[in-house]
């Protein structure tokens, strides 16, 4: 028998934020983890799983935010949190990336892509040295596992209102999620938390008042 | 005329509108008043219009004031439960802090008609609040505590076949307090995306709302029941009018302060409703007499309200003293009023600028309100906020543009000097022990380092200071952001700001003279709050729904004329 719990969006939203605050991601890097957790878990794909397991790739380590410009003038970065981030910023109509090598196309990097695309109105591809990628409603869509040249592609069409979920999947609110990985992200979220002194006790709203009255 | 589908309704609004720097300060926010946009008028004139029907299919309590009961609310389009557990909790564990584990009454909000199974998976879990779960057939988890001395004064009386000592009652105002209603997607519950699309539901906190006003009819019947149980055929209930004065009350602390701020869009709706509906009658070019009357008539109902507003806070103290002065005084300049001047609203308004403390021109501006329901009520429609467009950040804009709007936007965050210690002293923290937003002295506390992103001023700043240092001409904002994720929080928000001129608050989260109660105020006063009782400068009681009919009430009564108190002998 599985070990799961069910979680509203909202809570998984917060608890990725939180946990990625706690793996050393400033907080508007943070949030893109949560809203790309959110919107995969919203078309039913592990969105939980995505964070926890990019979180362990660190190591334990803060994530190298740093960047490298190519001989060829491309950029070089490897964070999924950050190449997502980036890759979401640049986001409009046409074929480009921001980014040449060194990324990955990691669940959590795609429910990134995938959040900011679903807000903006398009539909996004986008094709790695280990495959296409289609970003739509339904979540991400693997097209394609043939080998692409050695560059990350990105190719942003605006998405037709009536275009159905690609994966068929419906979209949902709550999902169930495995303890196991829940309590990966309870682990890194928990270190963004502040122990309790007698003086934030005695500073507490309401402390040391009566509530008999 | 009076919604918000049309881009510009009332175009000649516009002039009269208050502007931030004015509007966006803690001082005068922690001074606002219940309008007749506040959340639990607006829902209360949607159930009366829509003829919602009300009954109570379970009552289950026991001789011991212990068991469940539910209350059903039935709308156009869907049922709403609120199923309810009373409980018998000793004196010594009734604490009003999040930190507590036991209350008088437990509550949830289901969505539907629970059945029997239903109920046993509620009785086993609802009770515990945070430490149990919910499902996403419930939409709020809620609890209350008794006020003590009330409840038994009111229980003993209507046992031996009295009213309760009505003075009591209206300085108090209430038989169980709230002490957290926790709605979307807490603890399990329904994500508010479930319901977002719901017409009944439309606005914020209505599912919050409908719960407490379902609470307070429970509360009520429930000390009825206790009565009955302690005094047998002897027994009386309360009579309507004095049954009227119960509200339900509320106890807030600092875990609801963040809100204002972690929702900049949010809060620019509700304060650009409330600031277009006071702009709208501002520019009525005349006023007819009987339209003045109905003011005035609430004017002294408001004084009313004011007499009964107990605190013991010196802060409020003083804050009521200088209400109940600029109330006497609204009357006596309303007695001589020349009602034959050029936009008279806006004569008024500017009169109480000059005349009035904060506390005074707030309830002024509110007050206003009062007789233009058909020019203003439509705008309680506009004060939804869609939060998820406005989290993309757009990294293609020219960074020179990006930099221009902080400095448009954010030059109130210029002004403090944050290496001053006064300017920087505390923190904002979500603690350990009960996973709560507290604040914290940065110079006498740990864990500065997992700050919450709640110093907006500072970050702007900080933010303006590393744009001016970035070298790259012809950068986007995304190169900056690339260079410099730590400030992609703010910038987000400056983003947001652009387009919602209230969202941001203009003050120092973050000074050490800064009253976490004036954000909780500005909070509850959209809700409908009314008697803020700060019991320390981070915690808050209210008072909710006193005056407002009961549910098999609604229907019977004159629309929205609750919300301050009836002066005995004059009909409005």
């Amino acid at each position: 028998m599985s070990n799961n719990a069910v979680y509203s969006l909202a809570e998984i939203e917060a608890m990725a934020r939180k946990a990625a605050r706690g793996a050393g991601y400033p907080w508007g890097l943070a949030e893109e983890a949560g809203r790309g957790a959110r919107w995969l878990c919203a078309w039913g794909q592990g969105g939980v799983e995505a964070v926890a397991t990019h979180l362990g790739t660190l190591g334990g380590s803060e994530p190298d935010l740093s960047h490298q410009r190519e001989e060829t003038g491309g950029l070089h970065l490897t964070d999924a949190v950050l190449a997502g981030a980036l890759i979401a910023d640049h986001l409009a109509e046409g074929e480009a990336s921001p980014i040449a090598s060194g990324v990955i196309l990691s669940p959590l990097l795609l429910g990134i892509v995938g959040a900011a695309s679903e807000v903006a109105g398009f539909r996004v591809d986008l094709s790695s040295p280990e495959g296409t990628y289609r970003l739509g409603k339904g979540g991400p869509v693997l097209m394609s596992e043939k080998a692409e040249p050695a560059t990350i592609s990105v190719r942003v069409e605006q998405a037709s209102g009536s275009e159905t979920a690609s994966s068929g999947s419906a979209k949902q609110w709550a999902v169930s999620v495995d303890a196991a990985q829940w309590s990966v992200l309870e682990g890194y979220a928990h270190k963004t938390y502040v122990p309790a002194t007698e003086a934030s006790r005695a500073l507490g709203a309401g402390a040391g008042l009566s509530d008999n009255d | 005329m009076s919604g918000c589908a049309d881009q510009n309704p009332m175009p000649e609004a516009a002039r009269f509108r208050r502007a931030p720097a004015t509007v966006m300060r803690l001082a005068r926010m922690g001074s606002f008043h219940q309008t007749r946009l506040s959340f639990m008028r607006a829902l209360l004139r949607r159930m009366r219009r829509e003829n919602w029907e009300f009954d109570v299919p379970v009552w289950d309590i026991g001789a011991d004031g212990v068991g469940r009961a539910v209350y059903r609310a039935k709308g156009p389009q869907r049922t709403y439960s609120l199923v309810a557990f009373a409980h018998d909790l000793p004196d010594e564990m009734r604490s009003d802090r999040v930190i507590a584990t036991a209350w008088d009454a437990t509550f949830t909000l289901f969505d539907g008609e629970p059945t029997t199974e239903d109920l046993d998976r509620l009785e086993a879990n609802v009770p515990l609040q945070e430490a149990g779960r919910v499902s996403d057939q419930e939409l709020s988890l809620s609890r209350a505590n008794r006020s003590v001395r009330l409840w038994e004064h009111v229980v003993g009386s209507l046992a031996r076949g009295e009213q309760p000592d009505m003075e009591r009652v209206y300085a108090v105002g209430y038989l169980m307090r709230t002490t957290a209603v926790y709605g979307s997607g807490k603890f399990g519950a329904a994500d508010r995306d479930k319901i977002a699309a719901r017409e009944e539901l439309r606005g914020p906190f209505r599912v919050e709302m409908l719960s407490v006003y379902l609470t307070r009819a429970f509360v009520l019947d429930l000390v009825e029941h206790m009565a009955r149980v302690r005094g047998g055929d002897q027994a009386t209930v309360l009579a309507p009018e004095n049954r009227r004065w119960f509200g339900i009350g509320n106890s807030t602390g600092l875990g609801m302060a963040p809100f204002l701020i972690h929702h900049p869009v949010l809060l620019n709706n509700w304060m650009l409703a409330r600031e277009e509906a006071l702009a709208r009658v501002r520019s009525q070019p005349a006023a007819t007499v009987e339209v003045f009357r109905k003011f005035s008539v609430m004017v002294k109902r408001a004084r009313l309200n004011a007499e009964w507003w107990r605190s013991e806070h010196p802060i409020q103290i003083e804050k009521l003293t200088a209400l109940r002065g600029d109330l006497d005084q609204l009357a006596a300049h309303c007695a001589t009023f020349d009602l034959s001047v050029p936009y008279p609203w806006d004569r008024l308004y500017r009169w109480g600028e000059d005349s009035l403390s904060l506390e005074g021109q707030e309830i002024l501006a509110a007050l206003m309100l009062e007789p233009h329901g058909a020019l203003v009520d439509g705008l309680s429609d506009c004060m939804d906020a869609d939060e998820a467009a406005p989290f993309r950040i757009d990294g293609t804009m020219p960074l020179e543009d990006f930099s221009a709007l902080v400095e448009a936007k954010y030059a109130w965050a210029r002004d403090p000097d944050y290496a001053a210690r006064e300017s920087n002293a505390r923190f904002w923290y979500v603690s350990e022990e009960k996973l709560e937003p507290r604040l914290g002295e940065r110079f006498e506390e740990p864990g500065a380092e997992y700050e919450q992103p709640l110093a907006i001023g500072r970050d702007a700043a900080g933010l303006a200071d590393a744009l001016d240092a970035f070298e790259g001409k012809g950068a986007c904002l995304a190169d900056f952001l690339l260079a410099h994720p730590e400030h992609r929080h703010i910038a987000r928000r400056v983003l947001a700001a652009a387009r919602h001129p209230f969202a941001e608050i203009w003050d120092n989260l973050i000074a050490a003279d800064m009253l976490p109660i004036d954000l909780l105020r500005c909070k509850l006063s959209f809700f409908g709050a009314n008697r803020f009782d700060p019991r320390s400068d981070r915690w808050v009681r209210i008072c909710m729904f006193q005056n407002a009919p009961f549910p098999q009430e609604l229907a019977l009564e004159p629309e929205d004329d609750w919300a301050y108190p009836p002066l005995e002998g004059v009909t409005t």
